[in-house]
């Protein structure tokens, strides 16, 4: 204790150090903004978050258990990330995007990391210029990857290895199979539907989803729901989306209204959905859990809402 | 535990950080004075951007976009081509319209093709004052969303409302992303902290490369010299040329040394000197009673001491008040010493024995008025001297000199040995002239004694002549011849 006097000097300027280091990181530090939600089958959930670079791994009650990935130039890193989906193994996927000086989308890939954050494999559709907008990628049961490029409106399938399996739609109008905008897709595996969410058009196009034995895979459109508007089943820019299987119920992100719209599968508008008394949100990545939950990533707040299969709020998660 | 620092940390450093910290301040100053004349350029051209579009869209087209398939019709093309032209034109990021919903806004059209009715979730209050006030000139507004930062201004959009009247019916606004004006704020500030921290690095490396030479490297050579000396080094000198405090130090330092070293040779020198005193001493006084031997020892050990070209001892003359020279050694050559005489008072030996004190001239042509009585040394002339009086008590036995033909060879220290030496001299010359005197003394006893003995002998030889039988008779005879000689008339002889 007698030396303490003599360090105190030093002390003082490791402390001072310690505090400036702080600031800077905290000064560093952005709002996470999750854009991409997944649950794997042990309930932890997988986040994109944008704004760090980084997915999160969290526990079901929000602890966080890992995270992977930075800001870089190297294929581990992710400068971009869009959308997260798991397949059976556990992998996480995500569409990357790496952007030029000018903001505009340099290279885009589909990028596959274990859940330890090692990158497995780096999918990228051929022959193609890179500037698609990949915004959503899903992993069926299959393991075959559907990628959802917003800008093209082409959903493309791949196998598990990456291989291009075939490329769906394309053309951009308001009649079936055209897009405004395709943001994202869902399965619903029990019923055979794909649904797809048109952005531009507000509305949901739901197909039948069938592959023949030769693996020929094919959309047959069944119907669309919704139309620009405010009320219960008017969408405005309709964005991520979830089914829960065991009920058919098609969760969909009704971003512009700031809330989530629930359609069975005839496209009825059952219920909406927002956390109470949150004055502005924006709502993103969807999950059901096994249970019933709905998870929503909001990008604004940086947060995830668990609502309860009835409506009710379960839980805000704070995303790292 | 006592926690060294270097005087370089404890002094140098804060003048260094004083000065880097200086310099950066400075150099953020100018920073600022170019950002905020920067700033306030592009505010200017911005703001007109958004004026100039906000005069220029035309209403009757984008009016006729209202939902967000309207997107992929022409009307919102023609729209959107009209703001991309101004956002090119203008040299900036975006331009785009709001439109307004409640408290709620929404882009319209913007030279992104967002989409008709996408949500803006960063409305600022300069936004909505923007649509409160259609007189309102461009509101500067700044926010952030997932994409990055923007800046930029904010202008109303009027247009004829349904009862003809204007009113706002949007919003135009031109901006530049963040990240654009933090590139080019953090260009800037790269490139003027880059020369500050460039020049303050490298004036801080010179700082501490001119340290070292001019400070730790000079320290640790006096700090080697230091040990040095304490190891016993006398002498040791340090090479340190520099015109400045640490060059004073060294040459205060060499100087030390020096002195030192002089101070213990002298010392020693004085112990050497000793004791070839006391070995003088022992010399003297174990050489015969010979003046003349010990004239010549004494002469041989002051020699040793005290290198000369010539030495010579006077012996005091009182009959002839004159010092004469007994003892000498020198050069062959020399005239000869036996025939010198030095009156007392004279020249310079004379005015030792007068004086009873020593003398030394360095150069004796510098000495006024007196000149040397013997002045060459083999024809050479002498320059030095040095001399001593020999005394027993106050008693003048005779003088010591010594002279050389180099100028300078003898000093005080020369006198100082010369003087010592005279000490035991004087009573090693006296005592033999002591012994010289009583030998002479008994050898005119014994000349006397030799006389008294002869007289004896002869009286001896002479009685015993007279006192033989032969000469007794003859004395008779003669005695009675001279009664004979009485009794005619005549006295015999005695």
């Amino acid at each position: 204790m007698r030396f303490l006097p003599r360090l105190r000097p030093w002390i003082s300027v490791a402390l001072l150090s310690v505090i400036l280091l702080s600031a800077c990181s905290l000064a560093g530090r952005q709002p996470p903004r999750p854009n991409g939600i997944a649950l794997a089958p042990d309930g932890s959930i997988y986040v994109m978050a944008l704004a760090n670079h980084r997915v999160v791994h969290l526990a079901p009650d929000g602890r966080r258990l890992d995270a992977f990935g930075r800001l870089g130039d190297r294929p581990v890193d992710i400068y971009e990330g869009w959308g997260t989906a798991l397949d059976v193994a556990g992998n996480i996927y995500l569409c990357h995007i790496w952007r030029d000086q000018e903001d505009s989308i340099g290279r885009e890939s589909i990028k596959v990391f274990s859940p330890t954050g090692r990158l497995v494999r780096e999918i990228t559709a051929p022959g193609e210029d890179g500037a698609e907008g990949c915004y959503s990628v899903r992993v069926d049961d299959a393991g075959r990857i559907f990628a959802v490029y917003n800008n093209t409106n082409h959903l493309r399938i791949f196998d598990p290895q990456g291989r291009l399996l075939t490329t769906l739609w394309g053309a951009t109008g308001t009649g079936p199979g055209e897009f405004i905008g395709l943001r994202d897709v869902a399965f619903d595996a029990p019923r055979g539907l794909l649904y797809a969410s048109d952005a531009g058009n507000s509305r949901i196009q739901q197909f039948d989803l069938s592959t023949t034995p030769e693996g020929e895979i094919s959309a047959v459109h069944r119907r669309s729901f919704g139309t620009y508007g405010r009320d219960l089943g008017e969408l405005a820019y309709p964005q991520y989306l979830a089914v829960d299987e065991a009920s058919g119920r098609l969760a969909v992100g009704d971003m512009a209204n700031r809330r989530i719209q629930i359609f069975d599968p005839e496209g009825n508008a059952l219920a909406e959905l927002a956390p109470p008394g949150v004055d502005d949100w924006q709502v993103m990545g969807l999950a059901f859990a096994p249970d019933g939950a709905l998870l929503a990533a909001d990008a604004l707040n940086g947060v995830i809402w668990v609502f309860e299969p009835d409506g009710r709020l379960r839980r805000m998660i704070e995303v790292p | 535990m006592s926690l060294r620092i270097p005087i370089f940390v404890k002094v140098i450093a804060p003048l260094l950080a004083v000065l880097l910290l200086t310099t950066l301040a400075s150099g953020y100053l100018v920073y600022q004075e170019g950002a905020t004349r920067r700033r306030a350029e592009l505010d200017l051209r911005v703001q007109t951007i958004a004026a100039a579009a906000a005069d220029r869209i035309d209403r009757a087209a984008l009016q006729a976009v209202q939902k967000p398939s309207d997107q992929i019709g022409p009307e919102y093309a023609s729209v959107r081509a009209q703001l991309v032209r101004v956002r090119d034109a203008g040299a900036v990021d975006w331009v785009g319209i709001y439109r307004r919903e409640g408290d709620r806004l929404y882009y319209w059209v913007d030279s992104d093709a967002t989409g008709m009715g996408y949500p803006f979730f960063y409305a600022t209050p300069a936004h909505m004052a923007a649509f409160d006030d259609a007189q309102q000139a461009p509101m500067q507004v700044e926010y952030t969303d997932e994409f990055g930062a923007y800046y930029g201004y904010a202008a109303p959009l009027i247009a004829a409302g349904p009862d003809g009247h204007p009113e706002v019916i949007g919003l135009v606004e031109a901006v530049i992303y963040g990240e654009r004006l933090a590139l080019l704020q953090q260009a800037t500030r790269l490139r003027v902290g880059a020369t500050l921290i460039g020049g303050g690095i490298i004036g801080v490396l010179l700082s501490l490369l001119a340290m070292i030479f001019t400070f730790n490297r000079p320290m640790r050579r006096l700090q080697e010299g230091a040990q040095a000396l304490a190891s016993g080094d006398l002498g040791k000198t340090i090479a340190l040329r520099s015109n400045d405090e640490l060059g004073d130090l060294a040459g205060a330092f060499n100087q030390m040394s020096a002195q030192l070293k002089v101070q213990v040779d002298e010392v020693e020198q004085r112990n050497t000197e000793l004791g070839m005193v006391y070995q003088i001493a022992q010399a003297i006084t174990a050489s015969s009673n010979d003046p003349t031997e010990t004239l010549t020892t004494i002469l041989d050990r002051a020699q040793q001491m005290i290198p000369f070209e010539e030495g010579e001892i006077c012996l005091y003359v009182p009959e002839e008040n004159a010092l004469r020279v007994r003892g000498w050694k020198g050069l062959t050559g020399s005239i000869d010493w036996r025939e010198r005489k030095y009156p007392l008072g004279k020249g310079f030996t004379g005015g030792i024995g007068q004086s009873r004190r020593s003398f030394l001239s360095t150069d004796i042509t510098q000495e006024p008025g007196v000149k040397p009585i013997y002045g060459d040394v083999v024809k050479n002339p002498v320059r030095s001297y040095v001399g001593v009086p020999l005394l027993v008590g106050d008693r003048l036995v005779g003088t010591m000199q010594l002279v050389s033909t180099k100028a300078g060879q003898f000093d005080e220290h020369s006198r100082q040995l010369l003087e010592t030496i005279a000490l035991q001299a004087a009573v090693a010359i006296e005592t033999a002239q002591k012994v010289e005197a009583r030998e002479a003394e008994l050898q005119a006893q014994i000349a006397q004694l030799k006389i008294e003995v002869d007289e004896a002998k002869r009286a001896r030889q002479v009685a015993e002549v007279t006192e033989t039988e032969f000469f007794t008779q003859l004395q008779t005879q003669a005695k009675t011849l001279r009664q004979r000689r009485s009794g005619r008339g005549e006295s015999p002889a005695p």
